[in-house]
């Protein structure tokens, strides 16, 4: 056997013969608290001075709180006394820390300790004991003698986590379609966001944007309304007809220039709004998906999808906008089977 | 001049006095701010950025009447508000609202030029985590 092979037998990475050598312990050096009286008196000055900053931040805290009384519906009170109690409570716990550490490190003793690692593996007695008990315990036990307990056994373990998993499968109901439909029906009032009062389509002038909600949203119970919506703001604009590229398919969708498009934005679903009149750019504020409305809100930038879902818009008797119908497409973000 | 452009088709007329005071209420003026103008000029007009380097300014700083003549005019990309949209009484909100974002301190402390997360996640990263990097350098040092 050659020398190499001795080397990589016995599982070494490095050479034998040039071990990394112990860097030992660094040389100590003396602190001017131990060689100056003075410096030494100094240095427990300067702890004590921490430690009595701490005693003040707590102080601060107190009067803080006092000084500065929450009052209901005053935000700025509330601000000053969360910003007093804080900064006194940080001077306070800052000031013990700063202080022990600072005290460790000048005046407590300063000699360099070493230890041996310990070897991490048990002794061999140790090991043969332990298999020893184990042994004992299998024959004490018969869990390999006896078939019927060790295979029930097992079975029993298999079978203890299906109602987790049965209860994990029922949290909550699941959504439906609910994903899929709007509160947008046939002849549903297109009105304004926030005051729910219906739009007439001469109101709508060109380069005009309206911010929608259907009619009925606002009458709706607070949680439920938030809820619908998330899913039926509307987006509302009149731009010059001729800039339209309208599908022919689509045409009938718009009204003398007027276009309804969902404002829930087909990437993760922020509202988009940002309406640039003369280019027809819908931005979406979040990660900037840009949606040409005048050629169907196709995607032009970013990282959303697909166009966002126009809404088809006509007029009544009256001359208020109302909905043809709901929207043809889900809103909002894609899911799997969306298509579905 | 002006009679001339005007006999060709009249525009919107300067707004009303009455309209400019900024004494309505900032309450629904906000609410109306947040729907209508937020996503581009940011929740206190703050400034936001457009698609391709175009931009909504700043509203801190410009007159009541500017404000007003923007909404009914809707001037470079900015859309139209007109009066069946937001009805000269909620222009007067929305200004009143604005003047009081601008004329009061904020409460929730120093608000970095009010651009949200960009500006405070900066001032955290370098602030905070600067003291903490300290701290550290601190404890291990051996004293002299
Ligand atoms: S949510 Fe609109 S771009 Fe991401």
């Amino acid at each position: 056997m050659s020398e190499i092979e001795k080397v990589y037998e016995s599982g070494l990475a490095t050479k034998a013969d040039r071990p990394i050598k112990d860097p030992g312990i660094e040389p100590h050096r003396i602190r001017m608290t131990d060689k100056d009286e003075r410096a030494a008196r100094n240095a427990e000055r300067a702890v004590s001075v921490m430690f009595l900053i701490s005693i003040v931040g707590a102080i601060i805290a107190v009067w803080g709180f006092f000084a500065f009384p929450i009052v209901d519906g005053d935000l700025s009170a509330t601000r000053n006394n969360t910003f007093w109690m804080g900064v006194g409570m940080a001077l306070s716990l800052l000031g013990i820390g700063f202080g022990a550490v600072h005290w460790a490190k000048t005046l407590m003793p300063d000699h360099e300790v070493s230890e041996e690692r310990h070897i991490a593996r048990s002794s061999d007695e140790a090991r043969a004991q332990a298999v020893e008990i184990i042994k004992l315990a299998d024959g004490e036990s018969g869990f390999t003698r006896r078939k019927l307990i060790r295979r029930t056994l097992y079975g029993a373990l298999a079978f203890f986590p299906i109602p987790a998993l049965v209860i994990f499968g029922d949290l909550g109901p699941t959504v439906g379609d609910t994903l899929k439909h709007t509160m947008w029906k046939k002849g549903t009032r297109l009105t304004k966001d926030p005051t729910g009062i219906p739009i007439k389509a001469s109101e709508v002038t060109i380069g005009s944007v309206f911010h929608v909600i259907p009619e009925g949203l606002k009458e709706l119970d607070h949680d439920i309304k938030l809820n619908e919506k998330a899913k039926a703001a509307v987006l509302l604009v009149r731009v010059n007809p001729g800039d339209l590229k309208e599908d022919p398919a689509k045409k009938d969708w718009s009204y003398d220039g007027i276009v309804a498009y969902s404002k829930i934005c087909t990437h993760v679903g922020c509202p988009v709004a940002l309406y640039e009149q003369h280019t027809h750019h819908l931005l979406c504020p979040c990660h900037q998906s840009t949606f040409d409305l005048a050629d169907h809100c196709k995607v032009i930038f970013g990282p959303a999808a697909r166009p966002l879902p126009q809404l088809p818009i006509t007029v009544d008797a009256e001359g208020y906008l109302v909905a043809q119908s709901d929207f043809l497409e889900p809103v909002g973000p894609s899911f799997w089977d969306i298509r579905k | 001049m002006a009679a001339w452009v005007a006999s060709l088709a009249p525009g919107p007329a300067i707004p009303d006095e009455e309209y400019l005071r900024a004494d309505g209420n900032p309450t629904h003026g906000g609410e109306l701010f947040r729907i209508n103008c937020a996503m581009c000029h940011n929740a206190v007009g703050a400034a936001g950025a457009l698609t391709e380097g175009k931009w909504a300014p700043q509203l801190k700083g410009v007159s009541e009447k500017h404000i007003y003549e923007a909404m009914v005019t809707g001037p470079q990309n900015m859309p139209v508000f007109n009066d069946a949209n937001l009805t000269p009484e909620d222009k007067k909100d929305i200004i009143t609202y604005l003047k009081y974002v601008e004329n009061n301190p904020s409460v929730g402390g120093y608000e970095l030029g009010s651009i949200g997360p960009v500006a405070e996640g900066l001032f955290v990263w370098i602030f905070g985590m600067g003291f903490i990097i300290a701290i550290t350098v601190w404890l291990g040092a051996k004293s002299n």
